[in-house]
């Protein structure tokens, strides 16, 4: 009746509820010891709190007793849950679905997104701890990798063959994940640069503009030029750009804005202008 | 129209029992995760017992509330398992759509709640102690609610049926649990304040 | 008996959706597998390197001790390093080092050609790397927990708890795998004993390292709060890396000396019940979670830690039993690399039990820290060498080339002799300390001796690295499947196993050994 997990489980469970009770009584003796608390007039309290859980009598230290009491009841659960399921052993298993063999598990095919959400869990972290931004674009990376990860593990059991599931994956996902992916990766050129601009002087800044918008017309135009180029060499390229992009709108946006000049009003100058246009 | 081309293999069906025990050992890890926080509530409140939640009434309506509303998504939820063990697949999405619901309920009664207790976290030492055990409580119920969402999609998708219930029969198991947890929580938090 | 019942026609693998058989290659297939093998070989590489870190920081930490001409090496950040270093050594090394081993052999051993839940158990090995950049960025920042920069402890604070959740989802995926992956006639009594002992020792964690994440977000929301805790967000956690949580650690160590021994003294293991049995209650009296100091200051004085501590000798001494009285008393003795790391693991973890029982007793006023240190050091370096073992006895497994056996020697001289200079030290040291007049120059000669310990330790790792790189170069031309005519199902695969591992249909296991089986089932019958 009871499988080698039942026993072990339950083996736990015992363990753990005998402790909580000596660990209960132990706690709530006396400074003089446990033997006088048990010859005593406190002797009640001491048994009655690890019998009723704490609701009546005394339980010393309640953390310690709490969290055995809740190991034994887990260990319990688990137990009767290894009873139930007689150990998952393959013979339940067949027998369940009427077979004489279990099916075998598969391996899966190759996904980013496991890696993708590591470095979400990352920015999440930095978030938590530093940055409300950060931990808002962790939360969004968070949620897109679940998106996708649900989806992908759906249109891997969606038929038996491998292709057709891949195809239905794009069907659904693609059209999504195309425009995303655009505005996404416009966002972050965008924000990224713009950390760079107002990080440096103005003449600078001036100058960055110009390059870069004269670097993205150079690279589109051999890009185009070139239609037999390897796909692996563009997204070489691309991801190369995107990790300078990024780095650099990281470092300047960690190194803080340059001085705007203000005027008397204490407004920079540029808004002062805007505001004069606007009165105009 | 199906997305799926009707000439395509069937898939294999995945063993069962699998998710069944990886949910137990996780719910396992929630359960301890919980009940370290309890123990540490409850031994700070032991220490500090005078002046615990002195200038506070937590008002036991909420919770109460919040309690009916998740013993009620646990029947609803046993009836998604019922349903979808009898090849009932739309019931059992209803089953699911509303335990979701019933745990959205909750979530909202206990921020409700918050809105209440006027425990500030700079001013009441017993603040981080219950507002991390309780919201601690209201993640994992947020986690079961994303659960329920995921296995609802894979059952649209035709992935369980009374061959292979697996999916909605392992989110059940993480569901009640979370609902036990609750049921403590209530009494050692809320009602022996 | 037959390992197979229907052999595939030329190796091939037909039908199978393995990544290994399609897909694009380079630096993709790395990034976005979710092969248990590829996984495996990535836990293994990190964390050997961060286990070199761990054992060189040790000894830096003994230099700060030593403290010679007043110039020490961390200075004001002794308490990040001194945390920093404890943690490291359970959650940034050794668990993932055995996680990684787990990872790859365990399903082999269960007859699986996949993990359950492979891009969990991606997900779990590209955060735990994720988190310990995170954490060693925060160090530097003045994070850590001691550390003097309010947001950077805060920042080392959730990636420690996020490194722990990474952990336990990789241990998951492995107990579940051990669970429900299982072939044929495998019940879970006939599971090998490494399998086992993960089993078991992933049963604990998953039970013990959620009480350790309710500590670190406890701290996260307190540091809001009106009391200043961050200086209890180590005596918060510190009990996981105290006995008996410790001892969780050191059970799979347990099981890795219960595969090479069988192996090495040439004969089944006997009495294999009693075995599980041992390795079941070792994990049993490892439970530790309610022993937190930093709620009960006394609790490491309560007759019920004492009652833990020498409990747990007696699933040791009958684990030892087993293999000196039993196996290796009555087999042909094969005196190789693995077999003899193996019996250093065993004396080491030995010295550590017998330190926890000293503690309690305390006939001679141990030092209480020092007491700590030495007993965390056994049981460190403990699961350290055992691990090593394992790697020097599956790496044509794992890499398809051989740890060579002269190496392997010298890894084996190299980290007995470091951890007896890494340990032993540190032990007489907490006798001597409160039992001396003027303790401070045999002292300071005794952190001396560990400093050479750790550096030794470091070198002893660096050393398993080279040649484990070495044999993943070579691929020493055919290796047999079962090189060391072992029982367990990983040895009849080839090394390393062919994509998708078990290309056959596995015959039902009738035993805990069904290779053996097989061999003298095709002896009897030739």
């Amino acid at each position: 009746m009871f499988t080698t997990g039942s026993k072990f489980f339950y083996g736990l469970a015992i363990l753990g509820f005998i402790a909580a009770g000596f660990y209960a009584v132990l706690t709530a003796s006396h400074p003089e010891g446990i033997w006088d608390t048990l010859t005593g007039e406190g002797i009640i309290d001491v048994l009655i709190g690890p019998l009723t859980l704490g609701y009546k009598g005394t339980v010393g230290d309640q953390l310690g007793f709490s969290v055995l009491v809740g190991f034994a009841a887990t260990c319990a659960s688990l137990g009767f849950f290894h009873t139930a399921f007689r150990d998952a052993d393959p013979e339940s298993v067949a027998e369940l679905v009427h077979a004489e063999t279990v099916p075998v598990s598969e391996p899966t095919g190759l996904s980013p997104w496991p890696i993708v959400g590591a470095f979400g869990v990352a920015v999440l972290l930095i978030g938590w701890a530093a940055s409300e931004v950060l931990f808002v674009a962790g939360m969004v990376a968070l949620v897109l990798v679940g998106i996708e990860w649900v989806v992908q593990a759906w249109s891997d059991r969606a038929t038996g063959d491998p292709e057709v599931n891949r195809t239905i994956r794009n069907r659904v996902m693609v059209p999504i994940e195309i425009p995303l992916a655009i505005v996404i990766g416009i966002g972050v050129v965008v924000l990224s640069v713009s950390r760079v601009l107002l990080a440096v002087s103005a003449t600078a800044a001036a100058i960055i503009a110009i390059v870069v918008a004269t670097l993205v017309l150079i690279v589109a135009f051999t890009l185009a030029s070139f239609p037999k180029l390897r796909q692996g060499i563009i997204a070489s390229a691309l991801l190369v750009a995107g990790v300078i992009i990024v780095g650099a709108g990281i470092g300047s946006a960690l190194s803080g804005e340059r001085d705007f000049e203000t005027n008397d009003s204490g407004q920079e100058e540029g808004m002062a202008v805007v505001d004069h246009v606007a009165d105009s | 129209m199906s997305i799926i081309p009707v000439e395509s293999p069937a898939p294999v069906l995945p063993r069962r029992r699998k998710q069944l025990f990886a949910t137990a050992y996780a719910s396992a890890g929630v359960v301890m995760f919980t009940v370290a926080l309890l123990g540490s509530y409850l031994v700070q409140r032991a220490a500090d017992i005078e002046t615990w939640l002195a200038d506070n009434s937590i008002p036991l309506l909420q919770p109460t509330m919040g309690l009916f509303t998740l013993v009620l998504s646990a029947a609803a939820m046993q009836w998604a398992v019922y349903a979808i063990s009898r090849d009932m697949r739309s019931h059992a999405l209803l089953a699911t759509g509303l335990t979701g619901l019933l745990g959205i309920a909750y979530i909202n009664s206990i921020a409700f709640l918050y809105s209440q207790v006027g425990l500030e976290m700079a001013n009441h030492s017993e603040a981080p102690l219950f507002y991390t055990l309780t919201a601690s409580h209201l993640v994992f119920v947020a986690i079961g609610v994303l659960y329920l969402a995921v296995m609802a999609f894979r059952a649209l998708g035709g992935q369980f049926s009374a061959r292979y219930p697996e999916g909605i029969s392992a989110a059940a198991v993480y569901w009640y649990v979370v609902v036990g947890l609750y049921g403590v929580i209530w009494y050692a938090v809320y009602v022996t304040k | 008996m037959t390992i197979t019942e229907t052999r595939p026609e030329s190796g091939e693998v037909a039908g199978r959706t393995a990544e290994e058989t399609a897909g694009p290659s380079g630096l993709y297939r790395l990034l976005g597998t979710s092969d248990h093998k590829t996984l495996g070989r990535l836990y293994i590489g990190f964390s050997l390197m961060l286990l070199a870190g761990v054992f060189t920081m040790g000894a830096l930490l003994a230099v700060d001790a030593v403290d010679v001409e007043g110039n020490p090496v961390f200075g004001a950040a002794i308490g990040p390093a001194s945390s920093s270093y404890l943690l490291g050594t359970v959650f940034f090394a050794l668990w993932p080092l055995l996680l990684g081993l787990a990872t790859y052999v365990v399903p082999l051993q269960v007859g699986s050609s996949t993990i359950a839940y492979p891009r969990a158990a991606a997900l779990a090995l590209w955060t735990w790397v994720v988190t310990t950049g995170v954490y060693i960025a925060s160090v530097v920042f003045g994070g850590a927990y001691g550390g003097a920069d309010d947001e950077a402890v805060a920042l080392s604070n959730v990636a420690f708890g996020a490194l722990v959740l990474a952990l336990l989802l990789g241990t998951l995926c492995v107990i579940v795998t051990i669970i429900s992956l299982r072939p044929r006639g495998m019940k879970l009594n006939r599971v090998p004993l490494f399998s086992f002992s993960f089993l078991a020792a992933g049963s604990l964690a998953m039970l013990t390292w959620p009480v350790v994440l309710a500590n670190v977000a406890l701290a996260q929301v307190a540091q809001f709060g009106p009391d200043v805790v961050s200086e209890t967000y180590l005596s918060g956690i510190r009990w996981a890396l105290d006995v008996p949580a410790v001892y969780i650690v050191a059970l799979p160590a347990l099981g890795i000396i219960g595969e090479v021994v069988p192996v090495f003294a040439r004969r089944r293991q006997a009495h294999y019940g009693v075995m599980l049995t041992g390795l079941g209650l070792f994990g049993a009296f490892s439970f530790g979670a309610w022993a937190q100091p930093a709620f009960n200051i006394e609790v490491q004085e309560q007759l019920l830690f004492a009652f833990m501590a020498f409990l747990v000798a007696l699933p040791l001494l009958l684990l030892l039993g087993g293999w000196f009285g039993g196996t290796l008393r009555s087999g042909e003795l094969w005196w190789r690399s693995p077999l003899l790391l193996a019996l250093a693991a065993i004396l080491l973890l030995c010295l550590g039990v017998l330190t926890g029982v000293l503690r309690v007793l305390n006939p001679v006023d141990m030092a209480p820290e020092r007491a700590f240190l030495a007993q965390s050091s056994f049981v460190v370096t403990a699961t350290a060498a055992a691990a090593v073992a394992g790697l020097i006895y599956w790496v044509p497994k794992i890499y398809g080339g051989l740890f060579a056996e002269w190496p392997a020697r010298v890894v084996v001289v190299v980290f007995v002799l470091g951890s007896l200079l890494y340990t032993v030290p540190t032990g007489i040291s907490a006798l001597l300390e409160n039992n001396l007049s003027n303790p401070t120059g045999p002292l300071r000669a005794l952190d001396a001796i560990v400093i050479v310990g750790g550096l030794v330790l470091t070198v002893a790792v660096a050393v398993s690295v080279g040649a484990v790189m070495n044999a993943a170069r070579r691929k020493d031309g055919f290796i047999p499947d079962n090189l060391w005519r072992a029982s367990t199902l990983e040895w009849a695969v080839g090394c390393p196993p062919p994509p998708g591992s078990f290309v056959w249909d596995l015959a039902p296991v009738t035993s805990e050994a069904p290779l053996v089986d097989f061999y003298e089932e095709e002896e009897a019958s030739s």
